[in-house]
Protein backbone atom coordinates (compact mmCIF):
# COMPACT_ATOMS: atom_id res chain seq x y z
CA UNK A 1 0.00 0.00 0.00
CA UNK A 2 3.06 2.52 1.04
CA UNK A 3 4.22 1.36 -2.52
CA UNK A 4 1.10 3.09 -4.74
CA UNK A 5 2.08 6.14 -2.44
CA UNK A 6 5.34 6.46 -2.95
CA UNK A 7 5.11 6.23 -6.89
CA UNK A 8 2.47 8.95 -6.58
CA UNK A 9 4.90 10.92 -4.53
CA UNK A 10 7.71 10.44 -6.81
CA UNK A 11 5.85 11.37 -9.70
CA UNK A 12 4.58 15.04 -8.22
CA UNK A 13 8.16 14.97 -7.28
CA UNK A 14 9.85 14.53 -10.40
CA UNK A 15 7.52 17.33 -12.41
CA UNK A 16 6.53 20.73 -11.03
CA UNK A 17 3.78 20.34 -14.18
CA UNK A 18 2.57 17.12 -12.08
CA UNK A 19 2.34 18.55 -9.17
CA UNK A 20 0.22 21.15 -10.50
CA UNK A 21 -2.48 19.12 -12.40
CA UNK A 22 -2.45 17.11 -8.69
CA UNK A 23 -2.95 20.02 -7.09
CA UNK A 24 -5.86 20.95 -9.79
CA UNK A 25 -8.10 17.97 -8.85
CA UNK A 26 -6.78 15.82 -6.46
CA UNK A 27 -8.82 13.02 -5.56
CA UNK A 28 -9.13 12.43 -9.53
CA UNK A 29 -5.66 12.60 -9.89
CA UNK A 30 -4.84 10.11 -6.89
CA UNK A 31 -7.16 7.54 -8.16
CA UNK A 32 -6.24 8.13 -11.44
CA UNK A 33 -3.01 7.17 -10.50
CA UNK A 34 -4.09 4.22 -8.65
CA UNK A 35 -3.74 5.31 -5.08
CA UNK A 36 -5.59 3.40 -2.94
CA UNK A 37 -8.15 5.16 -0.79
CA UNK A 38 -7.31 4.71 2.56
CA UNK A 39 -4.38 7.12 1.47
CA UNK A 40 -6.45 9.66 -0.32
CA UNK A 41 -6.96 11.54 2.53
CA UNK A 42 -2.99 11.78 2.83
CA UNK A 43 -2.85 13.50 -0.30
CA UNK A 44 -5.79 15.70 0.26
CA UNK A 45 -4.24 17.05 3.46
CA UNK A 46 -1.16 18.39 2.07
CA UNK A 47 -0.13 21.70 1.76
CA UNK A 48 -0.70 23.24 -1.59
CA UNK A 49 2.39 25.36 -1.04
CA UNK A 50 4.66 22.85 0.09
CA UNK A 51 4.45 20.55 -2.49
CA UNK A 52 4.96 23.33 -4.85
CA UNK A 53 8.32 24.59 -3.02
CA UNK A 54 9.32 20.67 -2.79
CA UNK A 55 8.41 19.84 -6.58
CA UNK A 56 10.41 23.40 -7.78
CA UNK A 57 13.16 22.54 -5.51
CA UNK A 58 13.85 19.03 -6.64
CA UNK A 59 13.39 20.65 -10.17
CA UNK A 60 16.03 23.00 -9.26
CA UNK A 61 18.39 20.60 -7.60
CA UNK A 62 17.97 18.11 -11.04
CA UNK A 63 19.39 21.14 -13.01
CA UNK A 64 21.73 22.10 -10.93
CA UNK A 65 23.70 18.88 -9.53
CA UNK A 66 22.50 15.59 -11.34
CA UNK A 67 24.25 13.44 -8.66
CA UNK A 68 21.13 11.46 -8.03
CA UNK A 69 20.24 10.78 -11.53
CA UNK A 70 19.73 7.34 -13.54
CA UNK B 1 40.89 -7.46 39.83
CA UNK B 2 42.47 -4.42 40.64
CA UNK B 3 44.03 -4.54 37.30
CA UNK B 4 40.81 -5.12 35.69
CA UNK B 5 39.48 -2.16 37.65
CA UNK B 6 42.09 0.17 36.69
CA UNK B 7 41.30 -0.81 32.27
CA UNK B 8 37.91 -0.05 33.53
CA UNK B 9 38.74 3.09 35.05
CA UNK B 10 41.41 4.46 32.43
CA UNK B 11 38.20 3.01 29.87
CA UNK B 12 35.70 5.55 30.94
CA UNK B 13 38.35 8.26 31.37
CA UNK B 14 39.62 7.78 27.74
CA UNK B 15 38.41 10.43 24.93
CA UNK B 16 37.01 9.21 22.06
CA UNK B 17 39.14 10.06 19.02
CA UNK B 18 37.57 12.12 16.78
CA UNK B 19 38.37 13.09 13.00
CA UNK B 20 37.74 15.90 11.10
CA UNK B 21 37.99 16.04 7.24
CA UNK B 22 36.28 16.63 4.01
CA UNK B 23 33.96 15.67 1.59
CA UNK B 24 36.89 15.57 -1.78
CA UNK B 25 35.84 17.45 -4.69
CA UNK B 26 37.92 17.81 -7.63
CA UNK B 27 37.92 21.94 -7.80
CA UNK B 28 39.48 21.36 -4.09
CA UNK B 29 41.91 18.31 -5.04
CA UNK B 30 45.41 20.56 -5.14
CA UNK B 31 44.65 22.26 -2.01
CA UNK B 32 43.52 18.82 -0.52
CA UNK B 33 47.21 17.14 -1.23
CA UNK B 34 48.99 20.63 -0.19
CA UNK B 35 46.85 20.52 3.13
CA UNK B 36 46.82 16.54 4.17
CA UNK B 37 48.52 16.73 7.08
CA UNK B 38 45.61 18.99 8.67
CA UNK B 39 43.15 16.76 7.39
CA UNK B 40 42.21 13.66 9.24
CA UNK B 41 39.51 11.75 6.97
CA UNK B 42 38.25 12.25 3.02
CA UNK B 43 34.90 11.21 1.53
CA UNK B 44 34.42 10.25 -1.78
CA UNK B 45 31.31 10.73 -3.69
CA UNK B 46 30.68 6.97 -5.09
CA UNK B 47 28.03 8.08 -8.01
CA UNK B 48 30.50 9.98 -9.30
CA UNK B 49 33.77 7.15 -9.69
CA UNK B 50 31.25 4.91 -11.62
CA UNK B 51 32.91 5.32 -14.71
CA UNK B 52 36.47 6.35 -13.45
CA UNK B 53 39.72 5.62 -15.66
CA UNK B 54 41.66 2.86 -13.89
CA UNK B 55 44.26 5.55 -13.05
CA UNK B 56 41.70 7.20 -11.18
CA UNK B 57 40.28 4.20 -9.03
CA UNK B 58 44.35 3.27 -8.16
CA UNK B 59 44.89 7.28 -7.13
CA UNK B 60 41.61 6.69 -5.14
CA UNK B 61 43.00 3.69 -3.90
CA UNK B 62 46.69 5.36 -3.00
CA UNK B 63 44.58 7.96 -0.98
CA UNK B 64 42.70 5.04 1.00
CA UNK B 65 45.88 3.90 2.15
CA UNK B 66 47.06 7.88 3.35
CA UNK B 67 44.01 8.81 4.88
CA UNK B 68 40.70 7.15 6.28
CA UNK B 69 38.30 7.57 3.27
CA UNK B 70 34.67 6.97 3.22
CA UNK B 71 32.16 6.15 -0.16
CA UNK B 72 29.33 8.07 0.27
CA UNK B 73 26.60 7.05 -1.87
CA UNK B 74 23.53 9.12 -3.00
CA UNK B 75 21.28 7.12 -5.26
CA UNK B 76 20.81 3.51 -3.88
CA UNK B 77 17.30 4.82 -2.37
CA UNK B 78 17.00 2.45 0.47
CA UNK B 79 14.44 3.83 2.87
CA UNK B 80 11.79 2.85 0.19
CA UNK B 81 9.37 0.20 0.24
CA UNK B 82 10.57 -0.66 -3.38
CA UNK B 83 13.40 -2.70 -3.43
CA UNK B 84 17.20 -1.39 -4.04
CA UNK B 85 18.61 -0.15 -7.41
CA UNK B 86 20.66 -3.41 -7.95
CA UNK B 87 22.81 -2.42 -10.91
CA UNK B 88 24.10 0.76 -8.30
CA UNK B 89 24.63 -1.36 -5.10
CA UNK B 90 26.95 -3.93 -7.28
CA UNK B 91 29.08 -0.82 -8.77
CA UNK B 92 28.88 0.51 -4.95
CA UNK B 93 30.54 -3.26 -4.34
CA UNK B 94 32.89 -2.66 -6.79
CA UNK B 95 34.26 0.57 -6.00
CA UNK B 96 34.91 -0.85 -2.25
CA UNK B 97 36.55 -3.82 -3.47
CA UNK B 98 38.50 -1.88 -5.30
CA UNK B 99 39.18 1.34 -3.20
CA UNK B 100 39.43 -0.46 0.35
CA UNK B 101 37.77 2.12 1.80
CA UNK B 102 37.24 2.88 5.73
CA UNK B 103 33.53 2.76 5.49
CA UNK B 104 31.08 3.82 3.17
CA UNK B 105 27.73 5.40 3.25
CA UNK B 106 23.83 6.19 2.02
CA UNK B 107 20.75 8.39 3.12
CA UNK B 108 17.80 7.21 4.21
CA UNK B 109 15.59 8.65 1.69
CA UNK B 110 13.94 7.59 -1.26
CA UNK B 111 14.66 8.78 -4.97
CA UNK B 112 12.79 7.25 -7.32
CA UNK B 113 9.63 4.97 -7.29
CA UNK B 114 7.30 2.48 -9.70
CA UNK B 115 10.08 4.13 -12.98
CA UNK B 116 9.28 7.72 -11.62
CA UNK B 117 13.05 9.44 -10.97
CA UNK B 118 13.29 12.35 -8.55
CA UNK B 119 16.54 12.61 -8.82
CA UNK B 120 17.35 14.03 -5.70
CA UNK B 121 16.69 13.02 -1.73
CA UNK B 122 13.47 12.67 -0.69
CA UNK B 123 11.93 11.32 2.32
CA UNK B 124 9.48 7.86 2.11
CA UNK B 125 6.41 7.91 4.38
CA UNK B 126 7.30 7.49 7.62
CA UNK B 127 5.31 4.54 7.98
CA UNK B 128 5.90 0.53 8.75
CA UNK B 129 5.61 -0.31 5.12
CA UNK B 130 8.50 2.09 4.35
CA UNK B 131 9.94 0.42 7.71
CA UNK B 132 10.15 -3.37 6.41
CA UNK B 133 11.19 -2.06 2.95
CA UNK B 134 14.12 0.00 4.05
CA UNK B 135 15.25 -3.13 6.65
CA UNK B 136 15.41 -5.18 3.75
CA UNK B 137 17.04 -3.24 1.24
CA UNK B 138 19.72 -2.32 4.23
CA UNK B 139 20.47 -6.13 4.46
CA UNK B 140 20.60 -7.10 0.92
CA UNK B 141 23.56 -3.84 0.76
CA UNK B 142 25.12 -5.12 3.20
CA UNK B 143 25.31 -8.77 1.48
CA UNK B 144 26.05 -7.46 -1.66
CA UNK B 145 29.10 -4.72 -0.40
CA UNK B 146 30.08 -6.93 2.27
CA UNK B 147 29.57 -4.18 5.06
CA UNK B 148 26.82 -2.37 6.78
CA UNK B 149 26.72 1.52 5.39
CA UNK B 150 26.71 4.44 7.78
CA UNK B 151 23.04 5.69 7.05
CA UNK B 152 22.63 9.24 6.74
CA UNK B 153 19.39 11.27 7.85
CA UNK B 154 18.19 13.55 4.51
CA UNK B 155 16.66 17.06 5.08
CA UNK B 156 13.19 17.52 3.90
CA UNK B 157 10.92 20.89 3.17
CA UNK B 158 7.43 18.39 3.35
CA UNK B 159 6.71 15.94 6.05
CA UNK B 160 5.94 13.05 3.75
CA UNK B 161 2.39 12.75 3.65
CA UNK B 162 1.20 9.25 4.99
CA UNK B 163 3.67 9.18 7.54
CA UNK B 164 2.71 7.98 10.77
CA UNK B 165 5.51 8.30 12.83
CA UNK B 166 8.16 11.46 13.28
CA UNK B 167 11.25 11.85 11.67
CA UNK B 168 13.20 10.23 14.43
CA UNK B 169 11.19 7.71 15.58
CA UNK B 170 11.84 6.20 11.89
CA UNK B 171 15.28 6.89 12.04
CA UNK B 172 15.65 4.93 15.16
CA UNK B 173 13.39 2.03 14.25
CA UNK B 174 15.53 1.62 11.11
CA UNK B 175 18.53 1.77 13.53
CA UNK B 176 17.30 -1.08 16.01
CA UNK B 177 16.45 -3.17 13.22
CA UNK B 178 19.90 -3.00 10.65
CA UNK B 179 22.14 -2.05 13.81
CA UNK B 180 23.88 -0.05 11.28
CA UNK B 181 25.73 3.36 12.21
CA UNK B 182 24.35 6.82 12.01
CA UNK B 183 25.63 9.07 9.58
CA UNK B 184 24.67 12.21 11.22
CA UNK B 185 23.86 14.93 9.01
CA UNK B 186 23.59 18.25 11.59
CA UNK B 187 22.60 20.63 8.54
CA UNK B 188 20.09 18.54 7.45
CA UNK B 189 18.49 18.11 11.06
CA UNK B 190 18.66 22.02 11.50
CA UNK B 191 16.68 22.12 8.49
CA UNK B 192 14.21 20.08 9.19
CA UNK B 193 13.92 21.45 12.77
CA UNK B 194 13.84 24.99 11.19
CA UNK B 195 11.22 24.44 8.75
CA UNK B 196 8.77 22.32 11.21
CA UNK B 197 9.29 24.75 13.99
CA UNK B 198 11.18 22.50 16.37
CA UNK B 199 14.04 22.73 18.24
CA UNK B 200 17.49 21.63 16.75
CA UNK B 201 18.99 20.58 20.43
CA UNK B 202 15.72 18.36 21.17
CA UNK B 203 15.18 16.65 18.24
CA UNK B 204 19.12 16.51 18.06
CA UNK B 205 18.66 14.27 21.70
CA UNK B 206 15.53 12.13 20.42
CA UNK B 207 17.90 10.80 17.97
CA UNK B 208 19.87 7.68 18.72
CA UNK B 209 22.93 8.96 19.27
CA UNK B 210 24.78 5.65 20.76
CA UNK B 211 24.82 4.88 16.99
CA UNK B 212 26.30 7.80 15.80
CA UNK B 213 29.83 6.71 14.37
CA UNK B 214 30.24 9.67 11.50
CA UNK B 215 28.55 13.78 10.85
CA UNK B 216 28.07 15.49 8.07
CA UNK B 217 28.72 19.37 8.46
CA UNK B 218 27.71 21.47 5.73
CA UNK B 219 25.35 24.89 5.45
CA UNK B 220 22.46 26.09 3.35
CA UNK B 221 19.88 29.41 2.78
CA UNK B 222 16.74 30.61 3.70
CA UNK B 223 13.93 30.93 0.22
CA UNK B 224 10.91 31.86 0.28
CA UNK B 225 7.94 30.50 -1.67
CA UNK B 226 5.14 32.12 -4.04
CA UNK B 227 3.31 32.65 -1.11
CA UNK B 228 6.14 34.30 0.98
CA UNK B 229 7.26 31.41 3.37
CA UNK B 230 10.56 31.41 4.02
CA UNK B 231 11.99 27.90 4.14
CA UNK B 232 15.97 26.69 5.36
CA UNK B 233 17.63 25.03 2.14
CA UNK B 234 20.51 22.36 2.05
CA UNK B 235 22.43 23.30 -0.73
CA UNK B 236 25.66 22.95 0.36
CA UNK B 237 26.50 26.29 -1.09
CA UNK B 238 27.11 27.89 2.09
CA UNK B 239 29.39 28.00 4.92
CA UNK B 240 28.06 26.23 8.44
CA UNK B 241 26.20 28.02 10.63
CA UNK B 242 27.04 28.49 14.13
CA UNK B 243 24.72 27.09 15.28
CA UNK B 244 25.80 23.45 13.49
CA UNK B 245 28.50 23.77 15.47
CA UNK B 246 26.79 24.21 18.69
CA UNK B 247 24.77 20.97 17.68
CA UNK B 248 27.96 18.83 16.99
CA UNK B 249 29.30 20.06 20.32
CA UNK B 250 25.99 18.72 21.68
CA UNK B 251 26.48 15.64 20.10
CA UNK B 252 29.98 14.72 21.16
CA UNK B 253 28.64 15.46 24.81
CA UNK B 254 26.55 12.29 24.33
CA UNK B 255 28.60 10.13 21.47
CA UNK B 256 30.62 7.50 23.47
CA UNK B 257 32.21 6.30 19.81
CA UNK B 258 34.66 8.20 18.03
CA UNK B 259 32.65 10.33 14.99
CA UNK B 260 34.27 10.76 11.78
CA UNK B 261 33.01 14.31 10.96
CA UNK B 262 33.25 15.73 7.17
CA UNK B 263 32.68 19.16 6.06
CA UNK B 264 30.87 18.78 2.84
CA UNK B 265 30.73 21.90 0.08
CA UNK B 266 29.47 21.34 -3.58
CA UNK B 267 30.16 24.76 -4.88
CA UNK B 268 30.64 28.28 -4.58
CA UNK B 269 34.25 27.20 -2.66
CA UNK B 270 35.67 29.91 -0.22
CA UNK B 271 39.27 29.87 -0.62
CA UNK B 272 41.24 27.34 0.90
CA UNK B 273 42.04 28.77 4.29
CA UNK B 274 38.35 29.30 5.24
CA UNK B 275 38.04 25.38 5.27
CA UNK B 276 40.78 25.12 7.55
CA UNK B 277 39.00 27.44 9.53
CA UNK B 278 36.02 25.11 9.38
CA UNK B 279 37.54 22.26 10.31
CA UNK B 280 39.05 24.11 13.14
CA UNK B 281 35.70 25.30 14.38
CA UNK B 282 34.54 21.83 13.97
CA UNK B 283 37.65 20.15 15.93
CA UNK B 284 37.42 23.27 18.65
CA UNK B 285 33.32 22.02 18.92
CA UNK B 286 34.56 18.23 19.51
CA UNK B 287 36.58 19.39 22.05
CA UNK B 288 34.13 21.44 23.83
CA UNK B 289 31.84 18.74 23.84
CA UNK B 290 34.15 15.67 24.99
CA UNK B 291 35.37 17.87 28.09
CA UNK B 292 31.72 17.10 29.50
CA UNK B 293 31.71 14.87 32.07
CA UNK B 294 30.76 10.90 31.39
CA UNK B 295 27.97 10.80 33.46
CA UNK B 296 26.55 14.25 31.45
CA UNK B 297 27.25 12.45 28.23
CA UNK B 298 25.29 9.23 28.78
CA UNK B 299 22.42 11.25 30.35
CA UNK B 300 20.83 12.65 27.32
CA UNK B 301 22.18 9.29 24.82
Amino acid sequence: MSEALEILLARLYSSPLEAERFLEDRAAYARAAGLPDEHLQDMMAIDAGTLRFTAQSFEHKRRRSPRAGP
Amino acid sequence: MWGRMRRGMRKLNETPRDRVGLAWRDELAVDIHIHLQDIDCLEILADREFRASRQRIAALRELARQVPLSLHSVALGLASSEPVDEKRLARIAELTSRIEPDHWSEHLAFVRAGGFEIGHLAAAPYRPETLEGTLRNVERARRVVGSLPHLENIATSIRPPGSSWSEEHFVGQVLQGTRAPLLLDLHNLYANAWNFGRDPVELLRAMPLEQVRSVHLSGGCVVRDAAGVARLVDDHLHDPPDVVFDLLQVLAANATCGLTVILERDGQFPDFSAVLRQLALARAALARGRERPPLCRSAAA
